[in-house]
C-alpha cells in the first residue's frame, strides 16, 4: 500500500492552485450543482452534463492531476453501475417511452439505461470535481474558507471558529493516520497477516489486528495533541489571529462571475425546460 | 539463510511530486549466523533496506535474494511464497508496541505461530516459550497486553516475533525509549538468541551496542551502503560524516593511550575488557 491517498494535496503551481479557497470552493460547489440540475430530454441532459465535463477536463488537465489516481478512485464506482444498471432494468420507468428489446420474454426501455448512465455520469463528474478541489488546496486553506464562508452563522452563536478547528484537525490527521495504518500493516503481515488472501474469517481477523491498534494509536494521538493545544494556551473561546490572510483578487472575482455565469445558464435552462435541439431543427427546417 | 542485494533501488511515491529515492545502487552480502549491525543517520535508508528482506517493500529496481527466495522488481522473477519467507525472517519494527491488539498476551503472542498454520495448542505452547525468553512468567499470561507498562509491551511485542522462530531476526532500534537496566536486558536477550543460531540484524545509532554484540558493521549514508566491515576497523575514523560517534569504551581506551599508557583499544567491547586491559597495564 502506499501514502499516497486519494484526495491528498498535490503541491504544484498551477492556476488552479492559486485560485483563492473561497472563489475555488464557490465554483466547484456551482459546477456540482449544475451536475445535478435536472433536464427535460435526454438529448439535452447529455449534452449539458457532457459540457460540463469538458470544463471538468479542462480544469483537471490545468490542476496536473494524475489520470492514474482519478481513475482509482472512480474504478470503484463499477459495483454501484452494475447495481443501478439491475435495479433500474427490474424495476420498470414510470412513464417508459422508448421500448429497446426484450430479454427472456422482459420488457427492458432504454429510459432504464439511459437513467443509470446519467446517474453513474453525475457521480462521476460530482467525485471529479470534489477530487480537483482536494488536490489543489491545502487542507488549511480550504478550512479557512470554510470558515469564512460560515461566518454569518456568528451572528446566531454558532462556534464557527470551534467546527473550523475540528475540520482542520480532521484533514490533518488524515495523512499521519494513513501512515500508522501502513506501519501496523507491515507490522502485522510480519507475524503472517495476509491482508489480501484468504477467506472471510481470516479475513476478519486480518481487519481487527489491523483497527485495535489503530483505535490505540489514534486515542494515544488524540491525548497528546489535546496536551500539547493546552500547554501552547489554546482557548477556543479566544478571538484567533491568521497568519497568512487571504487576499481575493481581481482574478477571482472573474472567475467567480465566469462560473456564476455557467450556472445561471444551466439554471435557465433547466426552468424553462429549454430544447436547444428542438430549436435548432426549428431554426433549420423553417 | 544468506542475504544478498543485488543493485537495489528503492524509490517512494513514484512518479509523483512527492517521489523520494531512498535506496540507490545497494549492493551487499550478509552471510549466515552473524550478528550484524545496520548504522547510518535518520533517512539514510536503514528502515527501507530491511523491509526488503520481509518483501514488505519491492525494490523498484535490481533484485534481493534470502537463501532461494527472490525479491525482484521483476514480476516474473519474484516468488510467490511470501508467507514462507515471513515465517524465516522476523521483523520487529521500532516501537513494536503499536502492534499489540488482543485481549490477552498469551493470545497476542501466539497469533504470529497461528498464521504461520500451528494449532492452537502448538501455537500457545510456542507463545509460552517465547515470553519465558524475553521473562515474562505464567502471571502474564491472562492479562490485557493494554496494561501492561512500556517495557512489557515491548516484551510482548518482541516476543510475538520471537514465537515465529525465525532463522533470521531483524530488529529496528529495539533499546529506543527503554531504561539503560531494560536495554541491557533486552539485548542479552538478542545475544542469547544468537548463540542459538540466529542471524541477527541491529539497526541502531549506539555504537556502544555496536561494539559489545555485533562481529560486523553495515554503515549506511544516502540511500548506499557507505562501508560495510568488521565494528573495530571503524572504530577510530572520524564517523562524524555519518552522524555517529566512536563507542564510549574505545574513546576512554584512546585517551588513556594519549596520556601515555600502553593500550590498545582494539577488541575492547565492554567496560569489563576495558577494566581488565587498564590493570594488565599498569601490572
Amino acid at each position: 500500500m502506499s501514502s499516497f491517498a486519494m484526495g491528498r494535496y498535490v503541491p504544484y503551481d498551477s492556476f488552479l492552485h492559486r485560485l483563492d479557497p473561497r472563489a475555488k470552493f464557490f465554483c466547484l460547489v456551482a459546477l456540482i450543482v449544475a451536475v445535478f440540475l435536472p433536464f427535460p430530454t435526454w438529448s439535452m441532459t447529455f449534452a449539458m452534463e457532457g459540457l460540463i465535463f469538458l470544463l471538468v477536463a479542462v480544469l483537471l488537465w490545468i490542476s496536473r492531476m494524475s489520470l492514474h489516481q482519478l481513475w482509482n478512485s472512480l474504478k470503484s464506482l463499477w459495483f454501484m453501475v452494475v447495481f443501478l444498471l439491475v435495479v433500474y432494468i427490474l424495476v420498470p420507468p414510470a412513464n417508459p417511452s422508448w421500448p429497446a428489446f426484450t430479454l427472456w420474454g422482459y420488457q427492458i426501455y432504454w429510459d432504464s439505461i439511459l437513467e443509470s448512465a446519467k446517474i453513474f455520469l453525475r457521480l462521476a463528474l460530482m467525485i471529479m470535481i470534489s477530487l480537483i478541489l482536494t488536490a489543489t488546496t491545502k487542507p488549511l486553506d480550504l478550512t479557512a474558507a470554510l470558515e469564512w464562508y460560515m461566518a454569518p452563522l456568528k451572528l446566531i452563536g454558532f462556534p464557527t471558529h470551534i467546527v473550523a478547528m475540528t475540520i482542520t484537525l480532521a484533514l490533518r490527521f488524515i495523512p499521519t493516520i494513513l501512515e500508522d495504518v501502513d506501519r501496523i500493516m507491515k507490522a502485522q503481515s510480519s507475524r503472517g497477516v495476509d491482508f489480501e488472501h484468504g477467506h472471510i474469517g481470516a479475513k476478519f481477523k486480518a481487519i481487527i489486528s489491523l483497527i485495535v491498534p489503530l483505535f490505540v494509536s489514534s486515542f494515544i494521538r488524540s491525548d497528546e495533541l489535546a496536551n500539547a493545544m493546552e500547554c501552547r494556551g489554546y482557548d477556543p473561546k479566544l478571538k484567533r489571529t491568521r497568519y497568512r490572510l487571504l487576499r481575493f483578487s481581481w482574478g477571482d472575482l472573474a472567475n467567480a462571475l465566469f462560473v456564476s455565469a455557467v450556472l445561471a445558464l444551466f439554471i435557465y435552462v433547466s426552468v424553462t425546460s429549454f430544447d436547444a435541439f428542438k430549436a435548432f431543427w426549428g431554426l433549420v427546417l423553417r | 539463510m544468506p542475504i544478498d542485494f543485488s543493485s537495489v533501488d528503492f524509490i517512494y511515491n513514484r512518479n509523483s511530486p512527492f517521489q523520494y529515492e531512498a535506496l540507490h545502487g545497494v549492493t551487499l552480502h550478509l552471510e549466515e549466523g552473524k550478528f550484524i549491525a545496520i548504522v547510518g543517520r535518520t533517512g539514510s535508508g536503514k528502515s527501507t533496506l530491511i523491509q526488503h528482506i520481509n518483501a514488505l517493500l519491492v525494490p523498484t529496481k535490481g533484485e534481493v535474494r534470502i537463501d532461494d527466495f527472490v525479491n525482484s522488481s521483476d514480476k516474473h522473477k519474484r516468488s510467490k511464497k511470501i508467507k514462507d519467507l515471513r515465517r524465516r525472517v522476523g521483523l520487529v519494527f521500532q516501537f513494536p508496541e503499536y502492534q499489540l491488539f488482543e485481549e490477552t498476551v498469551e493470545r497476542d503472542v501466539a497469533f504470529g505461530p497461528k498464521n504461520f498454520g500451528l494449532s492452537k495448542e502448538d501455537a500457545l505452547a510456542k507463545a509460552h516459550e517465547a515470553l519465558g525468553k524475553v521473562g515474562l512468567d505464567s502471571s502474564f499470561y491472562e492479562r490485557s497486553p493494554f496494561e501492561l507498562s512500556g517495557g512489557e509491551k515491548r516484551k510482548v511485542a518482541i516476543a510475538g516475533i520471537l514465537a515465529i522462530a525465525p532463522s533470521i531476526l531483524i530488529v529496528d532500534e529495539p533499546t529506543a525509549g527503554l531504561d539503560p537496566a531494560a536495554s541491557k536486558d533486552m539485548m542479552a536477550l538478542f545475544a542469547k538468541i544468537h548463540a542459538e543460531g540466529t542471524t541477527i540484524l541491529l539497526v541502531t545509532h549506539d555504537m556502544d551496542l555496536v561494539a559489545s554484540y555485533c562481529d560486523e558493521v553495515v554503515v549506511m549514508e544516502n540511500g548506499t551502503v557507505a562501508k560495510q566491515c568488521a565494528p573495530f576497523a571503524l572504530f577510530g575514523h572520524d564517523l562524524s560524516e555519518y552522524s555517529l560517534q566512536n563507542p564510549r569504551v574505545y574513546d576512554f581506551a584512546e585517551r588513556l593511550k594519549e596520556k601515555g599508557l600502553s593500550i590498545d583499544p582494539t577488541g575492547l567491547r565492554t567496560v569489563e575488557d576495558l577494566a581488565k586491559k587498564i590493570a594488565e597495564a599498569k601490572g
